[in-house]
């Protein structure tokens, strides 16, 4: 029987490794002696696996509580369009508390992941306005809604998605469902294809260059996690006058700009800023990095 | 099978079983284990028909759970008993429809061991003692062994007297105005390890004479003297891993205490009551001999009839409050594992519980070679602890669900050890 010279207690016959600290015991055969009673079999010899909860306390009270409101708020309504007869029909608000309550499942039972969540959530979503505009008697402005769904999910979830895909693709991905959403849209709002030509378009490419041009910066570049922030925030400013700018050509107004004129002020600030910045840290580099 | 027993009607649960139902989830399978280790090779077949035949004797245990419309309750069950083989990992979770035919505890042998897993909605450890001892003992007859009589044991053709199975809380229930008080967060080791619901067990095997000898020094009785090694303990690891002493919380230790003697009662059913023992390190850091003088007057202070009664009109008032009696257990269920944390396991860092020295009668102590009591852990309190005295030792029990961070036991057993004590360590966490 071998001691820890780690911890210092008795070991139990057979022991090589002491279970407090890990460490090996180092001693003749005879010393650390064989395995006799051993406290539990090895994990390998477990005959059957016992059915355990998968849940924790905490999700699952949630879970039931939720079940219970959910499922009083059901019979409510049901008993609501039973006494009410033909003044209310509770399948419509039915659908709502149901699907509704997808989105607390979907957080309580799964892995808590971003894109795993977001998928979920935004499949609820979809479902949910699709079946609402189903309800009103026609498809309406679901498809709207829809595109807007899924310019989400390729904006904000797809980048994010652990996959075999280059992020070159991924990007081009991007783009491309960026234009198609906006292709769609126009489409679908009853003038036939009125905005997405003059102003969709150029406005997606200014939107292009600014991005390219802010990864040629960082890639030739050492940035800071500022510049950072701020070049993200003159791209989409930039993007934004834009748009205000082919609006105003499309319905060929005299001024250059309308609303976007104080978002320009703004972009031309940042613009200067950023090369101020930029300027004096190589400067400051320069003075005191030389190294001849 | 045809078993003929007193037959049970569908009972309530105890006042103290109402929380371990609802409360079972991943992490909380509200199990405790006893175990006896055994000289001579043990026979499954034979096992069963022990169990079979002494199951009579126990019609309170041969139950399985339902849900009622306010309270779950039990009720009668007669689905054929198994005897399962041992597993690697103890306190299991037992589910109430699959998990041992509906029955709310599993029999487990290995080759020297008999062992028994209770859901403690059936019973405490006392009761699950006098269970494993008469199931032993029926066990050590069928194989040809004379084993005397002793009041812990129970005989297959005795009476069962209906005071076993009643709920003493009721009985000892006086309606006083008690306080619903409940004190704040303690200390809970949240080291950064993974956790599984296998449950990782330690056990210390340490002389009996050496910790009596050493609790004799500060005036002490044995769990005394361990709770003030255990509190030890947690203040280190407290110093450990909280870097900011304006962070600290309390250290507290649940200690439950079976209160049959002290109300005179024979109930099997669950009729113990915690006494929460701690020290404040926000104060400071408390010296060995500062925790021995604290838990010395705590305990005192907290064992007596009338604070226990305090505790016992407070649970059974709890029950009887006409918003919560009439509540429908569907929403209970939910509400009780959202809330059963913040007054319960949040406010205590981790359980110790002794269930003192098992006394064997003669025929058997010559057969039994060790006892085990093992505590499940909570997902809150990761760690628990019990002991159990037998043939000249007491055995240690640590559980925990960190899979790769022993520093608690660690820091128990080598302060043990530096102080002089013998501490023989098995565990099912060596791989070797």
């Amino acid at each position: 029987m071998a001691y820890c010279v780690e911890c210092g207690v008795k070991l139990a016959p057979g022991t090589t490794r002491c279970p407090l600290c890990n460490r090996k015991v180092v001693a003749p055969p005879q010393i650390i002696g064989t395995k006799e009673n051993e406290l539990f079999p090895p994990d390998n010899e477990q005959p059957h696996n016992f059915p355990s909860p998968r849940l924790d306390k905490r999700r699952k009270g949630l879970i039931e509580l939720a079940s219970t409101f959910i499922g009083i708020a059901i019979v409510t309504l049901v008993i609501s369009g039973i006494v009410l007869k033909d003044s209310f029909s509770p399948w419509f608000s039915i659908m709502c508390v149901a699907l509704g309550s997808l989105y607390f499942y979907i957080l309580l039972f799964g892995k808590p992941e971003y894109v795993r969540i977001s998928t979920l959530f935004s499949a609820n979503t979809f479902v949910i306005l699709l079946a609402i505009d189903v309800f009103d008697g026609s498809l309406s402005w679901s498809p709207f809604a829809a595109a807007g769904v899924f310019l989400y999910y390729i904006l904000a979830v797809f980048p994010f998605h652990r996959g075999k895909i280059a992020p070159l693709k991924k990007a081009v991905i991007m783009i491309c469902a960026v234009i198609a959403s906006l292709f769609v849209i126009d489409l679908f709002d009853g003038k036939g294809l009125y905005w997405f030509v003059p102003i969709g378009l150029p406005t997606v490419v200014t939107a292009i260059v600014c991005l390219g041009l802010l990864y040629l910066r960082f890639h030739f570049g050492n940035p800071s996690m500022g510049d950072l922030v701020l070049s993200l925030i003159l791209c989409a400013s930039i993007t934004t006058v834009a748009g205000d700018f082919f609006s105003q050509r499309l319905i060929e107004h005299q001024n250059m700009l309308s609303w976007s004129k104080s978002v320009a002020i703004v972009s031309v600030l940042l613009l200067l800023f950023l090369i101020a910045s930029a300027t004096v840290r190589k400067v400051r580099f320069y003075f005191t990095n030389k190294v001849h | 099978m045809n078993r003929k027993h007193q037959r049970v009607e569908p009972i309530p649960l105890d006042t103290s079983a109402l929380i371990y139902p609802p409360t079972v989830a991943k992490y909380n399978s509200n199990v405790f284990r006893l175990s006896m280790d055994l000289h001579i090779k043990v026979n499954p077949y034979r096992l069963k028909t022990a169990l079979e035949t002494i199951i009579k004797r126990f019609p309170y245990f041969a139950l399985s759970l339902h849900d009622g419309f306010f309270w779950y309750y039990l009720s009668e069950n007669t689905k054929p008993l198994e005897v399962y083989k041992e597993h690697s990992f103890p306190c299991a979770h037992i589910d109430r429809k699959r998990g041992a035919n509906g029955y709310l505890f599993k029999v487990f042998y290995t080759d020297h061991r008999i062992a028994v897993e209770f859901f403690h909605a059936v019973t405490d450890g006392t009761g699950g003692l006098i269970f494993l001892k008469s199931l032993v003992a029926e066990y050590l007859r069928l194989s040809g062994y004379t084993v005397k009589e002793d009041p812990q044991i129970f005989l297959p053709d005795d009476k069962v007297r209906n005071e076993e199975l009643e709920d003493s809380f009721t009985r000892f229930y006086k309606p006083l105005k008690s306080v619903f008080a409940t004190d704040g967060k303690a200390f809970h080791h949240n080291a950064v390890a993974e956790m599984s619901e296998k449950v990782q067990a330690v056990s210390a095997v340490i002389p009996v004479d050496q910790l009596k000898e050493r609790a004799k020094v500060y005036g002490l009785t044995i769990t005394e003297y361990i709770v003030c090694e255990i509190l030890d303990s947690l203040q280190t690891l407290q110093e450990q891993y909280v870097k900011n002493p304006k962070r600290y919380k309390p250290i507290r230790l649940s200690v439950p205490v079976n209160i049959r003697k002290l109300f005179h009662s024979t109930s099997l059913r669950n009729f113990t009551l915690f006494i929460v023992v701690g020290i404040d390190v926000r104060l400071g850091h408390y010296g060995f001999d500062e925790i021995v003088k604290t838990v010395f007057h705590q305990v005192r202070d907290s064992v007596n009839e009338k604070t226990l009664s305090l505790q016992i009109s407070r649970n059974v008032a709890g029950r009887r409050l006409p918003f919560i009696r009439y509540a429908p257990n569907l929403l209970k269920r939910p509400l009780m594992k959202l809330f059963s944390d913040s007054y319960g396991d949040a406010t205590y860092s981790s359980v110790f519980s002794n269930l003192g020295n098992v006394t064997l009668p003669d025929g058997m102590k010559e057969v039994v070679e060790r006892v085990d009591f093992y505590l499940a852990p909570s997902k809150v309190n990761k760690f628990s602890l019990s002991g159990v005295g037998v043939n000249g030792n007491v055995i240690i029990n640590v559980t925990s669900f960190l899979t790769d961070n022993t520093d608690f036991e660690r820091t128990l057993f080598t302060s043990l050890v530096e102080k002089g004590l013998q501490v023989e360590i098995s565990s099912n966490r060596d791989k070797s």
